[in-house]
């Protein structure tokens, strides 16, 4: 009976223990109970209140870009004591979108947190997004610094800028030298040449340029760029509007295009089953000769060993339209501030969009990574940076504009991944015809 | 002694599955000795041409992957723990006495068993958020045991109403009081179903992503699943090599466990099967 009391007792007191542990654990990195939000808006005060702020990127884990952004924190709050930044950061798209979603529908929105603009942020900007103008207009050497993309969180019908650009990124093509001097030809600069230069690689057993539409933005990048080198900007303009249909003559000879590029072999096998580490890895092993990648794959590239082989061109233009051959499919993403923020709190988080948006943050960005292309005016020092980079900033800087994805200018917000699933499908097997058609008749069922 | 055709036929067909079912680990274990250009190659087979034993350094220190583990662990054996004892008691409540509404309160605790997690995601965010509770240990414990707990009184409840009440009779006329009763008879009698429903809520809570995505923002609380992301690009560029090796660090507790408990494990798996 004693013993039976004993053991009783010590499982309870392990139990208290547990339990004191685990609250005692708790809440480490929440708000401390005195640092309610005044709603003074005094930045004076700012200056010596405790306030913690929330930021949701996509820039966590270990690459360097994001050793880089959780090194920047650091030192911001090294900088600012009083300034404590929770970091929400997750770099994979399905979680942060869960959490977003979520913390949007609790109310919970972050402080800070990375968008890309466009027609999908306009019900945010209208709803929770601080309009940033203000700030803007009051330091021109902040926003004199940024490359012309503010534009990506500007709307006709709503007044003001929702978000600033974090990131720029673009599409090109990045080649392997050492292969086009085994065939003996020069890189493909228009859609002609890509089948002459195709056919050539093919006899020699090497895939031409490989595309892995398993995450299926790739397709529908692909045709954006298609579709601005072809037509311009233009027809986005005018599928928007709607004077022109994702089925007409147009947009079909485009699908029959990347069609055609799958059947004859260019675009690599499972084009909806590979994913892009087959593909990146097949480039670097020389099995395919040219790698169609966003500036996001620069810095895996420039630490290859194939790194000093690889030269960066644009996007096949085509021959019959030399007016649009040097427009590029690019844009930035960036962040935007919440609207909730008030006070020494709101101080806090634009202190920090400017501080982790100055050009000495990106300048840090590129001393850490070695490279990369980054949203604002500044000087590079071409010894600084890697062959890669070098390449790709040579390549970009024939571009007469950046322009987005097709559907990024439509207010229909699920077109994006209607697009990108037809793309997918026809990858898979449906006719363009019928792609084309699945698109416009979405469109009509949703156009108000 | 001289093997049967049928015998060499059975240990052929065993070696064949176990081939089948290691061989999974054994390609894990060599991808985690390889880099990106090498795991897509042409000779998926072949062991590493340069091993590189980095990726095991890369995934405990750059990923966490040992202190995951440990929150993993930590997560799942107390959400078990307390998913065990609460539906114990409940099941007793539930199974052995008879009072009014009952019928009313076993229906309302196996609703759980009927909605789907992705609904409870925004509410209980919310709920969360209203009591501060982000990173917090004792808060998503709790949260993990309740998630369990439906299921886990729709097996224990389940298999203790198929115990003789006789011995409950028996018990109360030696002057067994409800807490020896439940504890010192029943559990014993009920720990096939216990083990069971032990087991599916520790491996479910043990893989957990979505709660911990949502609750958990510090780093040093990460479990398995969210320090696997750590190998994660922004744009889906995987660095393999050190996922296969926080994989591989990750399948030892789960091994050790099953050894530990291989018995009740598939003692467990089949238990109800046979009417005793």
């Amino acid at each position: 009976m004693v013993q039976k009391k004993r053991t009783s007792l010590l499982v309870l007191a392990m139990l208290l223990l547990i339990s004191v542990f685990t609250v005692a654990c708790g809440s480490k990195t929440n708000e401390p109970a005195d640092s309610a939000n005044t709603g003074s808006g005094n930045s004076a005060d700012a200056g010596k209140e405790k306030v913690s702020i929330t930021i949701l990127s996509r820039a966590s884990g270990t690459s360097p870009a994001a050793v880089a952004f959780q090194n920047l924190l650091k030192k911001f709050m090294d900088e600012n004591p009083n300034i404590t930044v929770v970091d929400e950061s997750l770099n994979d798209e399905n979680a942060f979108n869960n959490k977003l979603k979520t913390s949007l529908a609790t109310g919970n929105v972050p402080h800070i947190w990375t968008n890309y603009g466009g027609e999908a942020f306009k019900d945010y900007a209208k709803n929770i997004a601080l309009d940033l103008q203000p700030y803007l207009d009051e330091d021109k050497e902040w926003s004199g610094a940024f490359l012309p993309l503010l534009d990506t969180w500007q709307y006709k019908d709503l007044k003001g800028t929702y978000g600033v650009p974090s990131e720029f990124y673009s599409i090109a093509i990045y080649y392997n030298k050492e292969l086009f001097e085994k065939i003996g030809m020069a890189p493909p600069t228009t859609v002609e040449e890509m089948a002459a230069v195709s056919a050539k690689f093919k006899e020699i057993g090497i895939t031409p340029m490989a595309i892995a539409d398993k995450e299926n933005f790739r397709g529908g990048h692909m045709l954006t760029n298609l579709s601005l080198k072809k037509f311009g900007q233009a027809k986005t303009e005018a599928l928007v509007s709607g004077e022109a249909k994702w089925n007409d003559a147009d947009m079909l000879s485009l699908f029959q295009l990347m069609k055609d590029w799958q059947d004859a072999g260019i675009l690599g096998n499972n084009i909806v089953t590979t994913d892009n580490n087959a593909i990146t890895a097949n480039f670097i092993a020389g099995k395919s000769a040219m790698l169609y990648e966003g500036s996001w794959g620069i810095s895996q590239l420039a630490e290859s060993a194939i790194a000093d082989k690889i030269g960066v061109i644009s996007f096949p233009a085509f021959a019959d339209a030399p007016d649009t051959k040097d427009l590029w499919f690019g844009g930035a993403g960036g962040y935007s501030v919440s609207k909730e923020a008030k006070g020494a709190e709101l101080d806090a988080a634009v202190k920090l969009v400017k501080y982790l948006t100055s050009v000495e943050s990106f300048q840090y960005y590129l001393e850490f990574t070695k490279g990369g292309v980054y949203p604002v005016k500044m000087t590079v020092d071409p010894a600084a940076v890697d062959p890669v980079t070098q390449a790709f900033m040579a390549a970009q800087n024939t571009a007469s504009g950046f322009k987005g994805e097709l559907y990024a200018y439509d207010p229909i917000a699920q077109l994006q991944d209607k697009v990108r699933n037809e793309i997918q499908g026809m990858f898979a097997g449906n006719s363009p015809q019928k792609t084309a058609d699945a698109i416009q008749s979405f469109i009509e069922s949703n156009r108000k | 002694m001289i093997k049967s055709p049928l015998r060499i036929a059975i240990y052929a067909f065993a070696v064949l599955c176990a081939v089948v079912f290691l061989y999974p680990l054994l390609f894990s274990f060599q991808n985690s000795l390889k880099d990106n250009t090498e795991i897509y190659g042409d000779a998926v087979f072949s062991f590493p041409s340069d091993w590189l034993w980095s990726n095991y350094k890369q995934a405990v220190v750059d990923g966490n992957m040992l202190w995951a583990i440990f929150n993993s662990f930590f997560y799942a054996a107390a959400g078990t723990l307390l998913a065990l004892l609460l539906a114990l008691m409940a099941s007793f409540v539930l199974s052995r006495l008879n009072f009014k509404f009952r019928e009313v309160i076993y229906l309302y605790f196996i609703t759980g068993l009927m909605i789907p997690v992705f609904s409870l995601m925004i509410p209980i965010s919310r709920l969360i958020g209203t009591v501060n509770g982000f990173n917090n240990y004792f808060v998503l414990i709790i949260l993990y045991a309740v998630i369990e707990l439906p299921f886990a009184i729709f097996l224990i409840s389940g298999f203790m109403r198929g115990i003789s009440k006789e011995i409950d009779e028996s018990a109360v006329i030696d002057g067994c009081k409800p807490r020896t009763l439940l504890f010192r008879i029943l559990l014993p009698l009920t720990m096939p179903a216990i083990s069971t429903a032990g087991i599916l809520a520790f491996f479910s809570i043990y893989n957990d992503l979505i709660w911990n995505v949502l609750l958990i923002t510090d780093k040093n609380m990460y479990n398995i699943s969210m320090a696997l992301f750590s190998f994660v690009g922004q744009y889906g560029a995987v660095q393999m090599g050190p996922t296969f090796a926080s994989i591989m660090i990750t399948i030892i507790p789960t091994v050790v466990v099953y050894l530990l408990f291989q018995e009740k494990v598939e003692n467990g798996l089949s238990a109800g099967a046979v009417k005793e």
